[in-house]
């Protein structure tokens, strides 16, 4: 996807027409766009996704105020006034026009309510140069550029650290789930155990009693696995919305003066907790791979030293090596004669004593095995011991980290307290509010452990039904083929399910790689970010001698993020021309991927000055096209410095204020750009304004 | 159903493997069966409330295993 353009028409601070032409030369991929605070940095970023999604960023205020305002106050009582942004884009040879449109009509003096979801129409020129309408807008845009995806591409850099936290890493699967295509191997898991269960309920109907027997207690084994799911996503539900919750007033607490020192306390203490916990689920894994490996040498006592000193004591007796071997005394046997000369012949005193000896001889392979039993018996020992020492090691370790959770705890309780006793009944109020909102998660997350392990186990249960079910003899040809339709749909199903595992791993493994990458090249700080197996997001301090969860500022966050975004983006790319060539269900196993650009309000807005020069560096090859919203003080000399071979496209937004003496300036490439002027016809507006023309100064 | 095709993934190959190894218990005509099946939901995945898939599967499998 290349953007083109965006052309906006009484949307939100923009009065009247004003487009913005979007850079996308290779080497100039970057288009800056300059604004002040609430001049429309994020109005523009906000054209993007309601145009192309009919969605608006969290961070944008009065939705149902689309129609400027100022045209709005204008216009006539019963007048039609509307709004509209056209996106333009190119994508596989074809050009896009997508259009939203809102109207209302104006009352005397009534505050504008626009439904905000407007119309959609998109135009489309395909390669011979046709242009025609587009019958199913939304899905054709989806097609190209996935809804699941457009908070990655379209944000505010501000923001966007957010994906570093808990609360995001459900996001994150679910965006690598649409980047690789797996949606489709997810829906055609569920319809073909929905055709499975018809078939079955065929078999149950026209099957003999057995087959009946099974199908029916199939059916009420899948009704309540249906319960189970429906009670583990509403616990889910419960405990990520009283996370939400909890957050907010943590927010809120933050905020107060009283509050402010606890709170900060409370929040360097929840990371301290996470951390022990985290090193907690670490140690018990880390103890029970060992267990696992090593544990069976617990059992053995002291049997290697028991063993290593009965060899040698035969040895110190004498009795190892043998003196003569088993061979020895057969030869003697056969030949009938003893190495004395004498005769040996069976039933004779001489003959006897000589197999009597037979009994005493060595056999060689047994001795050869004994001296090796022997030299394995001192390793077996001393790696008991090791594996012993080791495993206590772990244990103290636990020990400690299971301690520090507690302290944390108890800490936390401590802080709480103080907080409910501070003399503000805002806070008391807040306070019991957090206290409350805790207990809930804590209530939320132990229904939703045990509606887990009981869908799993429901799960098996179904598993087995299947399997009995398949072996079920049938009565006749109507039975026979509902069965094997049956059968064959839940092989298929079943292979959906495993491919979709394949697969989600082997994308994870390629992001997890991708954004290791693309934070390399922006942070200088010795950390390495992990996707793990679960989609979170983790920071690793890697500067010791072991790898520690690191503990991260606000800028780090984002840095973080932004990694993920650039991952993101690459491995899309990387999809994208893996699947040119390829066959339709090839293309489809290796998922969509596509080339997106990036669309960021205030980038660089929490970094300091060494963090913004590394993100400036890093955003040309964050994506193939950027669009860039900053302020003045934002993109100051460093970031500007470094993007300026990059840059294709510069605009300023001109906010026209009615305060006086406000007018200033942005300088670009040497000149002065008009950035706000005040002015006296009483609408403020903002226009914007193309930076190689109509300098205010050289 | 993989492409012999190596792929700047790395371990792609490996995938590769994983894939034929999963495929290896079905017949050809499950396989077309399995084809046929993703193919419908390709088709249907962009519609915001595609109707009828499993419907049109199910009669996509009553159409091979007669």
């Amino acid at each position: 996807v290349k953007l083109v353009s965006l052309k906006m028409t009484n949307f939100r601070q923009f009065a009247g027409e004003q487009t913005l032409r979007f850079a996308s030369d290779d080497q100039r991929n970057i288009t800056v766009i300059f604004g002040a605070n609430g001049a429309g940095k994020t109005t523009i970023l906000n054209a993007f996704v309601w145009t192309l999604f009919g969605e608006f960023t969290p961070d944008l205020e009065h939705p149902e105020r689309l129609i400027n305002d100022s045209v709005w106050a204008e216009a006539k009582s019963g007048e039609i006034v509307e709004a509209s942004c056209d996106v333009a884009f190119e994508h596989a040879g074809c050009f896009y026009s997508a259009s939203r449109k809102v109207e209302a009509r104006a009352g005397a003096d009534e505050p504008q309510t626009v439904d905000p979801s407007g119309t959609l129409t998109l135009m489309i020129r395909d390669a011979s140069g046709e242009t025609l309408p587009s019958h199913n807008p939304k899905d054709v845009i989806d097609q190209i550029l996935p809804h699941r995806l457009h908070q990655f591409f379209f944000f505010n850099g501000e923001r966007i650290e957010r994906l570093a936290q808990e609360s995001a890493f459900e996001e994150i699967e679910e965006a690598t789930k649409t980047l690789l295509g797996l949606e489709v191997l997810e829906r055609a898991e569920r319809h073909l155990d929905k055709a499975a269960i018809s078939f079955e309920k065929e078999l149950a109907v026209v099957g003999s009693d057995e087959a009946r027997g099974i199908a029916s207690e199939l059916e009420s084994a899948r009704e309540q696995q249906g319960k189970l799911r429906d009670e583990k996503e509403e616990a889910a539900r419960e405990e990520k919305g009283c996370d939400e919750l909890r957050i907010a007033v943590e927010e809120e607490l933050r905020s107060l003066e009283g509050a402010k020192v606890l709170q900060d306390r409370r929040d360097d203490l929840e990371r301290e907790l996470s951390r022990s916990r985290d090193r907690v689920k670490q140690l018990r894994q880390e103890r029970n791979g060992q267990l696992a490996r090593r544990g069976f040498q617990a059992l053995l006592g002291s049997l290697g030293a028991d063993v290593e000193k009965r060899i040698g004591d035969l040895e110190s007796s004498g009795e190892l090596p043998a003196p003569y071997k088993e061979s020895f005394i057969d030869d003697l046997l056969q030949k009938g004669e003893c190495i004395c000369g004498a005769p040996l012949e069976s039933g004779e005193s001489g003959y006897e004593q000589v197999v009597a000896y037979r009994e005493k001889a060595g056999a060689g392979e047994t001795e050869q095995a004994l001296i090796a039993i022997k030299t394995h018996a001192g390793y077996v020992d001393s790696q008991r011991l090791e594996t012993n020492r080791v495993v206590m090691d772990l244990t103290q370790q636990l020990g400690e980290s299971s301690a520090s959770v507690a302290q944390c705890e108890e800490r936390l309780s401590e802080i709480s307290r103080e907080l409910s006793g501070l003399p503000s009944e805002e806070i008391g109020r807040l306070e019991a509010r957090h206290r409350e909102l805790v207990e809930k998660g804590k209530e939320a997350a132990a229904k939703r452990s045990k509606a887990v392990h009981e869908f799993e186990r429901c799960g098996e249960r179904l598993k087995d039904l299947e399997k009995e079910l398949a072996a079920v003899e049938a009565r006749d040809e109507r039975a026979a083929l509902a069965q094997s339709r049956a059968t064959v749909a839940r092989r298929l199903s079943s292979l959906a399910a495993s491919i979709y595992g394949l697969f989600q791993e082997s994308v994870r493994s390629r992001l997890d790689e991708k954004i290791k990458e693309t934070f390399r090249s922006i942070s200088y700080k010795e950390r390495e970010p992990e996707l793990n197996e679960r989609f979170e997001l983790r920071l690793w301090d890697t500067s010791g001698n072991k790898k520690i969860a690191s503990i991260k500022s606000t800028g780090e966050n984002q840095i973080l993020s932004l990694s993920f975004v650039g991952g993101l983006a690459s491995l899309a790319r990387e999809f994208e021309q893996e699947g040119e060539g390829s066959t339709a269900v090839d293309s489809l196993l290796r998922g969509q991927g596509g080339i997106y650009p990036v669309v960021v309000d205030a980038a660089f807005g929490n970094l300091d000055s060494d963090y913004r020069q590394d993100v400036a560096r890093a955003l040309p090859r964050l994506a193939p096209q950027a669009v860039i919203l900053v302020s003045k003080a934002q993109a100051s000399g460093e970031v500007l410095s470094e993007l300026k071979d990059f840059i294709g496209a510069a605009y300023s937004i001109t906010y026209y204020t009615t305060k006086a003496d406000e007018d200033d300036d942005v300088t670009f490439d040497g000149r002065s750009y008009p950035y706000r002027r005040s002015i006296t016809d009483g609408l403020e507006r903002a226009e914007v304004c193309r930076l190689d023309e109509s300098p205010t100064s050289k | 159903l993989p492409s012999e095709k190596s792929t700047s993934g790395g371990a792609t190959n490996g995938l590769e493997e994983q894939l034929r190894a999963l495929q290896q218990d079905l017949d050809a005509e499950e396989l077309d069966l399995f084809k046929s099946v993703l193919d419908i939901e390709r088709k249907k995945l962009h519609m915001k409330r595609p109707r009828g898939v499993p419907l049109e599967i199910e009669e996509e499998i009553k159409r091979v295993i007669k």
